[in-house]
Parts: structure tokens; C-alpha cells; sequence
């Protein structure tokens, strides 16, 4: 299971990292979302746009998860049954290995949160992914 | 120990052991599989050592995977031999 996006309808409005942040940070409430939590949370999706193309960039949940591979810490994991590629911030120590070795630059560091990998989760605790969940203009789509 | 058998073995204990585990368990979940080691210890991150030494990462934390690691892969360990 991963999430796709669509170039063609992306209209780069980066509500996508908004939603992320809120999802992740520690008060539901969109306002209070950016100044709650200490440190403040970080999106783990970001919009890459050149020109006229724009496109929301976040983790492929790789079948050959090279940040797995390369983690020296254990702290990055591939659940085999539901296919989800998580990090264990208690784990990690921010040797920043899988954000070098990840081949789509999905992978960040949270440097306020003590210097942890930071990544999409697929929002597993919430069910859906909130990005998909509010593009307005359907540029995500979460697919198996 | 003599009379055991196996139909992996393997020699060693670090990254590339558990490489090899999780390799072979992604593909064949039924035969069996062994790892001796000499050292005593359960699979430890070698570049998290100076960590260690540091006091940034405990000795839980060292351990390349969880303290159940080979019995939920099915595999038989015999370390310090």
C-alpha cells in the first residue's frame, strides 16, 4: 500500500504538508496544530514543483526498502504483512543513513525533535492518510 | 549439538546473519535454520559501539533487532561456541 500522485493535478497548494502536520502534531485543531507541541511536528510530505509540474512527494513504502537495509540502528523496520515502512524514534539516533540512501528523498530529520528520521506513516493509527484524505483536487490517491 | 542438523547454517552473528535470516525466511519458512556465533552476545549494532561507549544509546538499544528476534524467524542459536 502506498501513496500515488498525480502530476497532472497537482496544483501544488501544499495542503497535503498542512494536513500531514496537523495529523502528526499533537492537537487535532488545524490552528493550534502550528503552535502546539514541543518541539513542533514536521510534515512528512513535501511538494516538489518545477515550472508547470508539481507533484507531493512521500514514501514509496519500497518492496525493497533501501532504508531498511541501510539503517545501522534496527530503528527503521518493513512490516511484511501490511507493508508499511515505519521508523522507531526511540531507536533512532539520527545518523541520517536512510535520508542519504532513500532514492526519492522522502525520508528527513527531525532536528527539534532531537535529531530523529522522520517519515510518512500512511496515518496507521488514524486509518487513512489525511493527505489523500483532503487534496482538494484528487492529486493523491492511496492505492495497494 | 553433534547429532543436530540443520539445513541453513549459519556462521556469525552480525548484519550480514541477520541479512541472511530474513532472506531466507521471506522465501523458505519451513526448513530449519541455525546460527552459531562466538560471541555471547544477541546481534549488536557494531557502529552504535562508540554510541554505547558515549552513553547515547543503552544497552537495549544497541541490539540490531528485537530481543525475540530468532524465535519469532524460527531459528535455533547457539551462541558462544
Amino acid at each position: 500500500m502506498r501513496i500515488r500522485p498525480i502530476s497532472e493535478v497537482c496544483i501544488a497548494c501544499g495542503l497535503c504538508t498542512v494536513w500531514c502536520k496537523v495529523e502528526h502534531s499533537e492537537s487535532p485543531n488545524i490552528y493550534k496544530s502550528f503552535r502546539s507541541g514541543t518541539p513542533q511536528t514536521m510534515s512528512c510530505v513535501r511538494v516538489e514543483q518545477e515550472g508547470h509540474l508539481s507533484l507531493a512527494v512521500q514514501c514509496r513504502h519500497c518492496d525493497e526498502p533501501i532504508c531498511v537495509y541501510a539503517c545501522i540502528t534496527g530503528a527503521m523496520n518493513k512490516d511484511r504483512t501490511t507493508g508499511l515502512v515505519t521508523v522507531d524514534q526511540l531507536r533512532c539516533i539520527g545518523c541520517g543513513t536512510c535520508v542519504l540512501m532513500c532514492p526519492n528523498g522522502a525520508v528527513h530529520l527531525h532536528e527539534r525533535a532531537g535529531r530523529v528520521a522522520i517519515k510518512c506513516d500512511l496515518c496507521h493509527i488514524r486509518g487513512f492518510p489525511s493527505c489523500v484524505e483532503h487534496c482538494p483536487n484528487d492529486a493523491l490517491i492511496l492505492e495497494e | 549439538m553433534a547429532s543436530d542438523h540443520f539445513d541453513y547454517l549459519i556462521i556469525g552473528n552480525s548484519t550480514a546473519a541477520i541479512g541472511a535470516v530474513e532472506g531466507i525466511r521471506s522465501i523458505d519458512t519451513a526448513r530449519s535454520v541455525a546460527v552459531v556465533a562466538l560471541e555471547t552476545e544477541h546481534t549488536y549494532s557494531k557502529p552504535l559501539i562508540t554510541y554505547y561507549l558515549a552513553g547515547k544509546v543503552d544497552e537495549h538499544n544497541i541490539r540490531y533487532r528485537p530481543r525475540d528476534f530468532y524465535d519469532k524467524m524460527n531459528v535455533t542459536c547457539r551462541l558462544g561456541i
